[in-house]
């Protein structure tokens, strides 16, 4: 009566063979997400320490886009413009600010990562370890969150308040979604540079040179409908422009999740483009690594 | 015998100066010479002139031609921060700071002849934002050479005085690139790069005094867009002769007194 008939066993073996896979996979994907975790954990503790260590470190972090902001809000006094792009000149820049803030973070800790991981002599010992590269950079990203973005948050919230600016949400669950948007747009660009930057070797001219070509095609802050034609098609490719207008719409405007849904599909379908650069880049440092090309060298 | 040895020691020095900036200017070459660098650093100060210059054209669409020019003299001060400035540094990071600490010469010699250095990636940053100003935004220059002639060292010589201040206090920050991180927007907006400081509102127009460029600014672009002589710019020029002689000599005092206070304390070397 127990006894099983040939294709049921077949069944239960296979059935067996396939859920003791699943197990394992699972069991394999917990610990390499665990690892992961815990690499990305330490690299951002290990960012955050070594970053504090000096006074000046601390200083400059929330400075520059504090004073960037003031810089070009006295500009556009100068200029005499008190709305642009059908905003308040000083909401209009704040949320910028905001932009300019997550782009730079991302910048100079994911893109950075790897590099500075070059630029300390531990580049070949990072490339010897199974860690995965991804959690680095990730870490670096985690650790700059801390360090970089969350003072100047609070320095531009200070400015907000300090101006009076005036905000309309509608919706703050369109706002959140719009700015965790923004900022995983702006970690997907800085982790698709992370490989670029170390084959090019000068990564430090090229961070360097990118911050401001991409606070202009990101409509930062200026308007994209201001640049010329060619450089409006660039601007489309870029994810940041779209979490720039849906962070505008939603903080300023008073949109909702729909209004700004086809910036956010936008902005999450070309940031997944950039993690996939990002990946074949790194996969490229790697075998550069490998194949004896001395990456710790200048 | 005195008559005699200060021309050798002149000419030492200026011996001095020349190994340096020959020394530091290969360096500079390896640098920029791979992969069209100098030209991708040459063209980044095009996109500050374009936020600037968009943010007028909807506005004072006049004071594009000033920011041209501005920005344009804006690479020598980014030079005079993020190179003269980090000059000490960068020696310390590669373990050459305590040699050049007892090379057997003026101090001033060997970073003037590092300052000088920085002259090709300056010039190609300044130029390419003036022809940018031509060919972007239709500017037009009608210079007067004597005025830019006497106005250029002087801006020149002050910011020198600027980064040697800034050299010295690298030593004691151990971070140079952070403090000129500091510095810099502090410049950006006192400075009168992205407008005339005479237009700012009077807590920072009065501040912005404090600080050479917005005269060299000034003077600079009313000698080369207006063909300004030297009376006209007067106004400018005065302050920034002060700030010429005052800045090096402060620079130099400075610069002695913090190296003199890092060496006694041992930390030269030390991060």
């Amino acid at each position: 009566m127990n006894e099983l008939r040939g294709d049921q066993r077949g069944a239960t073996m296979s059935d067996v063979a396939r859920r003791s896979t699943d197990l394992r996979v699972g069991h394999s994907f917990r610990d390499s997400l665990r690892t992961s975790l815990a690499i990305c954990v330490a690299t951002a503790r290990s960012y955050v320490t070594r970053r504090s260590a000096y006074l000046v470190d601390i200083i400059r972090s929330p400075m520059y886009p504090a004073f960037y902001f003031l810089t070009l809000i006295l500009t556009y006094r100068v200029a005499g413009r008190t709305v642009v792009d059908g905003f308040e000149t000083q909401g209009y820049l704040l949320v910028g600010t905001v932009g300019v803030v997550l782009w730079q973070s991302n910048l100079w800790a994911s893109g950075y990562a790897i590099e500075q991981e070059r630029s300390e002599g531990t580049i070949n010992s990072l490339f010897l370890t199974p860690a995965s590269r991804a959690a680095v950079i990730s870490g670096y990203a985690l650790g700059s969150f801390f360090f970089t973005i969350l003072p100047n948050i609070v320095v531009v919230g200070a400015l907000a308040l300090l101006l009076h600016l005036h905000s309309n949400i509608q919706n703050p669950l369109a706002v959140i979604a719009s700015i965790v948007g923004l900022g995983a747009a702006t970690y997907a660009l800085g982790f698709a540079l992370a490989g670029v930057f170390v084959l090019s070797r000068r990564a430090n001219l090229l961070a360097n040179f990118l911050q401001s070509p991409i606070y202009l095609l990101s409509g930062m802050l200026v308007p994209i409908s201001a640049l010329p034609y060619s450089m409006r098609l660039l601007a489309a490719i870029f994810p940041l422009s779209s979490g720039m207008n849906a962070l505008r719409q939603s903080l300023l405007a008073g949109a909702g999740l729909g209004d700004v849904a086809g910036d956010l599909t936008r902005m999450i379908v070309l940031s997944a483009v950039l993690m996939v650069i990002g990946l074949f880049m790194l996969r490229r440092v790697e075998h550069v690594a490998k194949s004896g090309a001395e990456l710790d060298f200048d | 015998m005195s008559q005699r040895a200060a021309p050798n020691l002149i000419s030492t020095e200026i011996r001095a100066a020349q190994a340096a900036w020959s020394a530091m200017i290969k360096e500079r070459i390896e640098e920029f010479g791979r992969q069209g660098m100098l030209a991708i650093w040459a063209i980044r100060p095009i996109f500050d002139l374009a936020i600037a210059a968009l943010i007028y054209a909807g506005g004072a669409k006049d004071l594009v031609p000033y920011i041209v020019v501005s920005m344009t003299a804006n690479s020598l001060v980014w030079n005079s921060i993020f190179w003269v400035g980090e000059i000490l540094d960068r020696e310390r990071r590669k373990g050459t700071l305590l040699s050049l600490f007892l090379a057997p010469c003026w101090r001033l010699s060997w970073l003037i002849g590092f300052a000088g250095s920085g002259i090709f990636e300056t010039a190609a940053a300044a130029f390419t934002v003036a022809i940018a100003g031509m060919l972007l935004f239709g500017v037009r220059f009608h210079p007067n050479y004597l005025t830019l002639l006497v106005t250029l060292p002087l801006f020149v010589a002050s910011l020198i005085g600027i980064g040697l201040i800034l050299s010295g206090f690298g030593l004691i920050t151990k971070h140079s690139n952070e403090l000129s991180n500091v510095v810099f927007p502090i410049f950006t907006i006192l400075g009168g790069a992205y407008y005339p400081v005479n237009r700012l509102p009077e807590i920072p127009r009065v501040l912005a005094h404090l600080l050479p460029l917005g005269y060299g600014f000034q003077a600079l672009s009313a000698a080369a867009l207006n063909g300004a002589s030297i009376y006209d710019v007067r106004a400018s020029l005065i302050p920034l002769l002060g700030f010429a002689i005052a800045l090096p000599l402060a620079g130099t005092l400075i610069f002695r007194l913090l190296e003199r206070s890092v060496r006694r304390s041992g930390e030269l070397e030390l991060y």
